[in-house]
């Protein structure tokens, strides 16, 4: 059966806009019309045409407009201009402007069926190009991480050569920069990939209920204990086991994680039999954890049990080139979920959006995205739906400063952020060692006491 | 209502052509047709710039008229016939409508000019009325060039298609 195609008739005159009308019926297609350029635009606006019949000459906006406004903005809808007889040098600027064909009216049926024969062929190319953009994007989303920026591109390496190995894995990185994806994708492409992948958040737990949650607990052990259960560390044999935030796990949970990385066998809450157990870890952090040793509240010794192999995320403010990939995805998805058709995204709200810095990394911006889906009344974005960005840029107080007392007071704030670790202050702010060090002693700075 | 269509001659018509109409859809649709009273055509439908008559004026003007009785009317005409963006049709109906109009001026001439026989001339004029009622009974222009509801554009195309519907639009046709 041939395909069928939404199509808009566009037409100053109500009798051609009906005959055409009638006309498409008889093929099934979806029709729907407008009487002028504006009305056209705002239809599209509304709901994705595949196709435009549109007269050249109408009062306002004429034809030719109307096709460039729409070959500017939905370059994948095909244009076919009618014009009148003896008008056929207007015929030939349409075609320049990228209209897919012309009729000069009036024409005969087969003249129309002809069109329409290229046109659906046409269509056909262009549904192709879509399926092969299809592929082309999970070439370049990997398990669901998506980016093509070179710091992803670099991550995806790395996943590929430490998912090989068993040893233990630290992520590091920001909130909201896809840890866990990471810790996932690492786990699917190990040996182990059959095997469970258990996630447990650290910082949402209690000590005591995470003790439970990963040793698991004999009946009685403790008030409420009514049954026996087996912790995660046991449950996950052969797999492997994410501990997010794993930062803020206490002293005590550290020693008994440290002991079970060596002795590879765990004692449940309230038991005295050991329980072999079989996981690899992964870890994940968006604290400074040397920086938590040196105050004393994270063991060394587990720390380099558990960082045999550091990756560190980017956050989505150094990978800016990956924002729009990223709103493309996020608008699929919830256009899927939410059934509505919500495709486009006008380019000064794209603006917007990767000159955001994103605190809250892809998380953050999903959630952005989502909320402007939900609430979007047509299938374009625009910068309206994302006025509430607007504010936190707004709200930067002005003080009239120097270029170069910008620049002191960024670096000082960026030493002490990092409690003056020249390494990573000089690695936030994109210089060397070397470099810093010589500011800081031009400047005369000392370290805070 | 129960399934009963009417054809109705506009103005002059061969009687022979509207029989050979109504015996068709009988055979193909298995419908009861009769044929009803000739009706004169109306002239306020006549195009003095193109010299043929509005077609969709015509249906309208069906519209109007009281065939009680009958669910579907196929009009039967010999004059030319347009819709205002094509230069001629040869048939016209509402899609899932309850009135089509077959025109039957252009169907004896072949494309090259010569005279069809009268048998091909009344041949041609039955798929047109088969084809436009498919329109009433809400079928769409069929891909498949076996089936009445393939779209014929010039008129080898209406000698080449069936009188028959193709399987897929026989599933399609209300029962």
């Amino acid at each position: 059966m041939e395909p069928k195609l939404r199509i808009l008739i566009v037409d100053d005159e109500l009798i051609v806009r009906e005959s055409l009308l009638y006309w498409f019926k008889k093929y099934g297609h979806e029709i729907d019309t407008a009487a002028s350029g504006p009305e056209a635009l705002e239809k599209i606006e509304q709901k994705p045409f595949q196709l435009l019949l549109v007269d050249i000459k109408m009062p306002g906006m004429d034809g030719i407009e109307l096709l460039e406004r729409v070959k500017k903005d939905y370059p994948e809808t095909l244009v076919v201009i009618i014009t009148a007889h003896g008008s056929i040098e207007s015929a030939a600027r349409a075609m320049r402007a990228g209209a897919s064909d012309y009729l000069l009216k009036p024409f005969k049926p087969e003249q129309l069926s002809l069109v329409m024969e290229k046109i659906l062929s046409q269509q056909k190319i262009a549904s192709d190009y879509h399926y092969l953009k299809g592929c082309l994007n999970q070439i370049t989303q990997f398990d669901n991480i998506i980016g093509q920026s070179p710091p992803m591109e670099k991550l995806y390496g790395i996943i590929l050569e430490v998912a090989k190995s068993d040893a233990s894995i630290l992520i590091t990185g920001e909130t909201g920069t896809g840890k866990e994806l990471v810790a996932k994708a690492i786990h699917a492409k190990s040996q182990r990939a059959h095997l469970p992948f258990v996630a447990i958040n650290c910082g949402a737990l209690p000590d005591s209920l995470l003790e439970s949650e990963l040793f698991g607990h004999r009946k009685g052990a403790f008030t409420g204990a009514e049954h026996s259960r087996r912790g995660f560390l046991e449950v996950v044999s052969g797999g492997t086991l994410f501990l997010d935030e794993i930062g803020d796990i206490s002293a005590k949970m550290q020693v008994d994680l440290l002991r079970v990385l060596d002795d590879k066998t765990i004692f449940s809450v309230g038991s005295k039999t050991p329980v072999e157990v079989d996981f690899r870890l992964i870890s994940a952090t968006r604290k400074d954890l040397e920086q938590g040793i040196q105050k004393g509240e994270f063991r060394e010794d587990f720390f380099y049990r558990i960082n045999v192999i550091r990756v560190h995320l980017p956050p989505l403010r150094e990978r800016k080139g990956d924002i729009p990939l990223l709103v493309d995805h996020f608008m699929a998805k919830y256009s899927h979920e939410t059934t509505k058709h919500v495709d486009r995204i006008k380019s000064d709200a794209m603006a917007l959006l990767t000159s955001y810095d994103w605190p809250g990394n892809v998380r953050e911006l999903k959630n952005v995205v989502e909320r402007a889906v939900v609430l979007s009344k047509s299938r374009t974005l625009t910068l309206d739906d994302f006025s509430f960005l607007r504010p936190a840029h707004a709200a930067l107080p002005f003080e009239p400063m120097t270029l170069k007392e910008v620049e002191e007071a960024h670096i000082l704030k960026v030493l002490d952020g990092q409690n003056w670790q020249i390494t990573r202050a000089a690695e936030i702010l994109g210089i060397n060692r070397v470099s810093l060090h010589k500011y800081i002693k031009r400047c005369n700075w000392q370290k805070p006491a | 209502m129960k399934e009963r269509i009417g054809v109705v001659p506009l103005g002059e018509v061969p009687a022979l052509a509207v029989d050979v109409i109504a015996a068709n859809i009988t055979a193909y649709y298995r419908l009861p047709a009769d044929i009803l009273l000739k009706r004169p055509i109306p002239e306020s439908a006549f195009d003095e710039a193109r010299l043929k008559y509005n077609a969709g004026l015509l249906i309208n003007m069906l519209g109007t008229l009281d065939f009680s009785g009958y669910s579907r009317i196929v009009a039967v005409i010999s004059r030319d016939i347009f819709i205002p963006i094509f230069n001629y049709v040869y048939g016209q109906a509402v899609q899932g409508g309850s009135h089509a109009l077959v025109s039957l001026y252009r169907l004896n001439r072949n494309a090259d000019g010569s005279t069809p026989s009268a048998s091909l001339v009344f041949e041609r004029a039955a798929k047109l009325a088969l084809h436009e009622l498919g329109h009433l009974f809400n079928l769409y222009h069929c891909n498949e060039p076996k089936c009445i509801m393939h779209f014929s554009g010039i008129i080898e195309d209406l000698n080449k298609i069936p009188f028959y519907l193709c399987g897929d639009c026989a599933r399609r046709l209300p029962r």
